[in-house]
């Protein structure tokens, strides 16, 4: 058996070096002997390391109290909670703002036109909501004399209720 | 709370409680999986100090230490019906231990406050020794004891980490060659092959200690 056979035997498990094979070689090998004796110190020297310290007397009723803490409900609440509330908003403020043909101006649109297509109710309340929008907002062009030329920016979805005392509609709901 | 006597007022059978306490780890997750929370206590009584001592030997905090403990047990008890037995427990907590513990390692050096030399040995394929100060010029008799455990722990921090965390599992804690394999999720000529190793560059450092 060679030194490096030894070294190898040794540092496995330090206490081959009882084996006839390892006797012969130790005994006459002055470096593997030294080997053999600074395992056999280091192992000694490891072994103090093995109850350093301890747990505190407490430790199993701890254990105890924070795996109530954490039981799936518990542990995984918060962040699901957040989650719900992320996907929420998010979901909101897409389904308001990015309505299906994608983000952008949108188109101008007239009251007259509006008429036309029947969106207004003339008692009650309904919900105005331009088919063509693509965007947050619709530009309506204002048509009375008054109000030539002007332009009221409003959300694309709004609410709009026919007073039945007064006989004209107003806005009772803007929808974001 | 959890000790024996408890047990037999509890359940009112001592025959019980003395099965449960010579029960293997293995039945005593058979057990608790079945619904008996008691089971699993006697597990954390016997794992607790040998845990705690683990971690603490690789991060050298013994709060964070019991804490990271408790966080293992803690992980157990939520994971119990997920342990298939092919592995001993212990294999599986001691692997929950070590993430838990190289977990700590990593954040304490993204903190900067970590005082291992070699966390980086984490991340990187390090095979660069980290040799001490040179003892041989310090008579061996004057090196007490204590001052040799010092040391030698930190020739052991010393090492990189893939060689420290079989060393430690094998040589401290007193796991087989196997469980250590099992552990670290390496085959068991690595883990030979790590600790010899290990044991060759510690023989370097701790000349004139030794």
């Amino acid at each position: 058996m060679n030194c490096k056979a030894v070294e190898k035997r040794l540092t496995e498990d330090v206490r081959t070096a009882a084996e006839a094979s390892l006797q012969q070689h130790l005994a006459q090998c002055r470096g593997c002997r030294e080997l053999y004796r600074q395992l056999l110190s280091l192992g000694e020297l490891s072994g103090t390391l093995k109850s350093k310290v301890e747990a505190p007397a407490d430790f199993a009723a701890r254990v105890l109290e924070r795996s109530v803490e954490t039981r799936p409900w518990a542990y995984y609440g918060k962040p699901a909670l957040a989650v719900v509330v992320l996907v929420v908003f998010v979901g909101g403020f897409l389904w308001t703002y990015l309505p299906p043909g994608g983000a952008g101006a949108a188109p101008a649109a007239t009251v007259a036109e509006d008429r036309q297509q029947g969106l207004v109710a003339e008692s009650g309340t309904v919900v105005f909501e331009v088919s063509e929008s693509t965007g947050p907002y619709v530009d309506v062009l204002l048509d009375h004399p008054a109000d030539q030329g002007r332009v009221l920016r409003l959300p694309s979805r709004i609410e709009i209720r026919k007073s039945a005392l007064h006989h004209d509609s107003y806005l009772q709901h803007v929808s974001y | 709370m959890w000790n024996k006597a408890l047990m037999q007022t509890d359940m009112g059978n001592a025959a019980y409680a003395d099965a449960v306490l010579g029960a293997g780890d293995n039945a005593l997750i058979s057990a608790y999986l079945k619904g008996n929370e008691q089971a699993l206590e006697m597990l954390v009584t016997r794992y607790r100090d040998k845990l705690v001592n683990y971690i603490n030997n690789l991060v050298h905090d013994r709060d964070v230490a019991v804490d990271l403990a408790q966080e293992a047990f803690i992980r157990v008890y939520r994971n119990a019906d997920r342990y298939q037995g092919q592995y001993q427990f212990s294999t599986w907590l001691y692997r929950i231990a070590t993430n838990l513990a190289i977990d700590e390692m990593r954040r304490r050096e993204r903190k900067g406050r970590f005082f291992f030399h070699n966390v980086m040995s984490l991340f990187q394929k390090d095979e660069k020794v980290y040799p001490l100060p040179d003892a041989r010029q310090c008579p061996e008799k004057a090196l007490h004891q204590k001052e040799k455990v010092r040391v030698l722990q930190v020739a052991i921090d010393s090492l990189p980490a893939k060689y420290r965390l079989p060393f430690v599992l094998k040589e401290i804690q007193d796991l087989s060659y196997q469980e250590t394999g099992q552990v670290l999720s390496l085959s068991l000529g690595t883990v030979k092959s790590r600790i010899h190793r290990a044991k060759m560059l510690l023989r370097e450092k701790l000349v004139g200690v030794l």
